[in-house]
C-alpha cells in the first residue's frame, strides 16, 4: 500500500477504516439479533401454542370425563351433548399438538403416546355413552378411571417436556445473545483502540512540526534570522516548512543587504559631517581675515579716505556679507539634511518657540521698520521635535517676512493648533510672490524675480532649509501668496500625543532658552 | 594694560587679533599651537588668553584643560576662538572651563569688547 503522505490522504484512510468498523459492527448485529429472533420465533410460533393446546387437551378430556360421568348418574341428554363436544375439541387439539410439535422427534413421540391413549379413553367412555344409565358396574367404572389417570399422566409428561424444551431454548437464545453483545462490544472496542491509535499518530505528526515552525516564526520575530524549520511531517506541512525557510531566506538576505545599506548610509553621513566640519573651518577661516582686515581698513580710512573709496569698501562689506550668509546657509542646510533619519526627538512647546523667535528679530524689525505681533493660544503647544531646527526654521519665515515687508507694515506671528497639528502662521503684507513661481519655491537657491528687481538680498536657501526641518519632523509647509499684498506662510507640525502634553503641563518641556 | 596670550596656528588671523588687542593698548604675547600657548602662559603669566579651538597639535580645548589643570595658571581667563559653531562645540568649550567663545568669522570690534568685558570682570 502507498505510504499516505499527506494530510488529506490520512484523514480519508481513517474515515475508511471509521466506516469499515461501523460496517462489520452493524454487520455482526444483525446477524446476532436475526439469529435471536428466529430462537424467539420458534418459542413464540412451536412451543408456547403447543403448551397451551395441550393443557386445552387436558381440559377438554377432563371435562368430557364428567360429563360422561354425570350422564351415567342423571341419565340426562345434555351432559352426553358435552360429552360429545368436549370430545370433539380434544380432537382438534391432539391434530395441533402434532402439527406443532412434528419437528421436535422426542416431543412428537409423547404427542402420539398421548394421542394413543386419547383413544384407548375415547373407546371406552363411548361404550359407557352408549350404554343405559344405572347399568354400568362399578368394576367397569374402575376400569375407566385407570384409562383416564394413564391418559393424565401422558399429558403431564408432554407438558413438562414442552416446558423443557421452552427453558432449553430460552437459555440458548440467552447465550447466543450474550456472544453477540461480547463480540459486537469486543470488535467496537479493537476498532475504538486502532482507530485512537491512529488519529494520535496522525495529530501528533500534523502537530509536531506544525509546533516547531511556530518556534521557528517566534525565533525569526524575535531576530534570530537564521533558524530555519525542519522539512518534515505530511506533504502540506513540508509545503508550508520549506515557504516558511524561503521567506526567511529572503527575510535575512534582505536584513543583511538593509545592515550593509545603513552602515554605508552611517558612513557617508559621517563623512559628510567631516567634510562640513573641514568646508566650515576652511571657508571661515580666510573669511575671517577678509572680514576682519576690511574693518580695520575702514575703521582706519574713516577719515580720511574720499567717498568714492568708502562706498567702494561698502560695496566689499557687504559681499563678504552675502558669502558670509552663503555659507552659513549651506553649513545649516547641509546639518539639517544629514538629520533627515533621525528618529529621537525632545518634546517642544512651540509657544516658548515663536516667542523667543519674535524677541530674536525685534532688532531687524525696528532697523527695518517692521512691527512684529506674536500671539499663542495660552497654553502648551507640545510637538516631538528638535527646538534648535524648529526655532532656525521660524526665523527664517520671521526674517523673511521682514525682509521683504515695507516700512511701517506689521508681520504676524501666530501660533495656534488645529486638527491635532500645531500650526505657526507667518502674515506679512509685502511684495508677495509671482503665482507662476509658487510652484519652484523652495528649491536651491531659487530666489522670486520680484525680489532679484527689488534688489533685496538673500541666498535662495533659507525656505529650502525650512522645507527640510519641516520634512525632518513630518510635517508640511503651505504658502499663500498673491504678489504685491503679501504671503502668508504656515508651518504645520504634528502635535505630539496626549501623554506627551501632561508630561510638557508639568513644566518638563524642553525650550530653546 | 593687561598682557595677552594670542594663539592661532593661521598667521592672518593671529595678525588681526594681535593689531586689534595692541589698537586696543594691550601687550601682546603671539604664539601659533596649543603648546606655544600653554609654554607662554607659564613663562608671561599674562591677564588672558586667546585662543583658536583648530590647531595642529595641541587644540585650543586642550590647552584650555592643561591651564585649568595647572594650579598656577588656573585663573588665567580664557577666551576661544572657533570656525565651527554647532551647539556641541560651544557646550564643550565652556566644559573645559573658557569664560568666552567667539565664532568666527568675528568682527575685530567685538572681539575686543568681549576682551574688555573678560579683563574687566576677572579684575585685571
Amino acid at each position: 500500500m502507498r505510504r499516505a503522505d499527506s494530510i488529506r490522504d490520512q484523514v480519508i484512510m481513517l474515515m475508511l477504516g471509521m466506516v469499515l468498523l461501523v460496517t462489520v459492527v452493524a454487520g455482526g448485529g444483525a446477524v446476532g439479533v436475526t439469529s435471536l429472533s428466529d430462537d424467539v420465533g420458534v418459542l413464540v410460533d412451536d412451543y408456547r401454542p403447543a403448551a397451551y393446546s395441550n393443557i386445552a387437551m387436558r381440559n377438554d378430556v377432563a371435562v368430557a370425563q364428567s360429563a360422561v360421568r354425570g350422564w351415567l348418574l342423571s341419565g340426562d341428554d345434555q351432559f352426553l351433548e358435552k360429552y360429545q363436544q368436549s370430545l370433539q375439541e380434544s380432537q382438534v387439539e391432539l391434530r395441533h399438538l402434532e402439527i406443532l410439535l412434528e419437528d421436535d422427534a422426542a416431543l412428537a413421540g409423547l404427542v402420539q403416546e398421548q394421542t394413543r391413549l386419547v383413544a384407548d379413553w375415547a373407546s371406552y367412555t363411548e361404550g359407557l355413552a352408549r350404554s343405559e344409565p344405572g347399568a354400568v358396574s362399578t368394576a367397569y367404572l374402575l376400569d375407566g378411571d385407570v384409562t383416564f389417570e394413564r391418559l393424565t399422566d401422558a399429558n403431564d409428561a408432554l407438558s413438562e417436556g414442552i416446558n423443557a424444551a421452552i427453558n432449553a431454548r430460552g437459555d440458548q437464545s440467552s447465550a447466543r445473545a450474550r456472544a453477540v453483545i461480547a463480540v459486537v462490544a469486543l470488535v467496537s472496542l479493537l476498532g475504538l483502540a486502532v482507530t485512537g491509535v491512529l488519529g494520535v499518530r496522525m495529530v501528533r505528526r500534523v502537530n509536531e512540526p506544525l509546533r516547531e515552525m511556530e518556534d521557528v516564526v517566534e525565533q525569526l520575530a524575535s531576530g534570530n534570522l537564521a533558524a530555519r524549520a525542519p522539512v518534515d511531517g505530511p506533504r502540506e506541512i513540508r509545503g508550508v516548512a520549506s515557504a516558511l525557510n524561503t521567506l526567511a531566506e529572503e527575510n535575512q538576505r534582505s536584513r543583511e543587504l538593509e545592515e550593509r545599506v545603513v552602515s554605508q548610509l552611517k558612513a557617508l553621513d559621517k563623512a559628510k559631517d567631516e567634510f562640513v566640519s573641514t568646508v566650515s573651518h576652511e571657508l571661515r577661516t580666510p573669511l575671517t581675515s577678509i572680514a576682519g582686515y576690511l574693518e580695520l581698513l575702514e575703521d582706519d580710512f574713516a577719515d580720511v579716505a574720499e567717498p568714492r573709496q568708502m562706498q567702494m569698501l561698502a560695496v566689499v562689506r557687504r559681499n563678504v556679507g552675502r558669502l558670509r550668509n552663503l555659507i552659513e546657509d549651506l553649513l545649516t542646510l547641509s546639518r539639517v539634511e544629514s538629520d533627515a533619519f533621525r528618529t529621537t526627538f525632545d518634546l517642544v512647546d512651540m509657544g516658548h518657540l515663536t516667542s523667543d523667535v519674535a524677541h530674536d528679530v525685534a532688532a531687524i524689525a525696528a532697523r527695518a521698520g517692521v512691527k512684529v505681533r506674536e500671539s499663542n493660544p495660552g497654553h502648551p503647544v507640545v510637538v516631538n521635535g528638535d527646538a534648535g531646527q524648529l526655532s532656525r526654521a521660524m526665523l527664517n519665515l520671521v526674517t523673511n517676512a521682514i525682509k521683504f515687508s515695507p516700512s511701517g507694515s506689521q508681520v504676524l506671528i501666530r501660533l495656534s493648533e488645529f486638527d491635532g497639528q500645531a500650526v505657526v502662521s507667518v502674515v506679512d503684507h509685502g511684495i508677495g510672490i509671482p503665482a507662476a513661481e509658487l510652484a519652484t519655491l523652495g528649491s536651491r537657491f531659487f530666489r522670486a524675480s520680484n525680489a532679484v528687481e527689488a534688489e533685496i538680498g538673500g541666498t535662495g536657501l533659507g525656505l529650502r532649509i525650512v522645507q527640510t526641518i519641516v520634512d525632518n519632523h513630518g510635517g508640511r509647509l503651505d504658502i499663500d501668496s498673491t504678489e504685491g499684498l503679501g504671503t502668508t506662510v504656515r508651518l504645520v507640525v504634528p502635535l505630539a500625543g496626549d501623554q506627551a502634553h501632561r508630561n510638557i503641563s508639568a513644566e518638563s518641556a524642553i525650550t530653546s532658552r | 594694560m593687561a598682557k595677552i596670550v594670542v594663539a592661532d596656528d593661521d598667521a592672518d588671523i593671529r595678525d588681526l587679533v594681535v593689531f586689534k588687542l595692541q589698537q586696543s593698548g594691550h601687550e601682546v604675547v603671539p604664539v601659533g599651537d596649543g603648546a606655544a600657548a600653554v609654554e607662554a602662559c607659564r613663562k608671561e603669566v599674562p591677564d588672558l588668553a586667546v585662543l583658536d579651538v583648530m590647531m595642529p597639535g595641541m587644540s585650543g580645548f586642550d590647552a584650555c584643560r592643561e591651564l585649568r589643570a595647572d594650579p598656577a595658571l588656573a585663573g588665567i581667563p580664557v577666551i576661544l576662538l572657533t570656525a565651527r559653531a554647532q551647539e556641541t562645540d560651544i557646550e564643550q568649550g565652556f566644559n573645559v572651563g573658557a569664560d568666552d567663545y567667539v565664532v568666527k568669522p568675528f568682527s575685530p570690534r567685538e572681539l575686543a569688547s568681549r576682551v574688555a568685558a573678560v579683563l574687566q570682570r576677572s579684575g585685571a
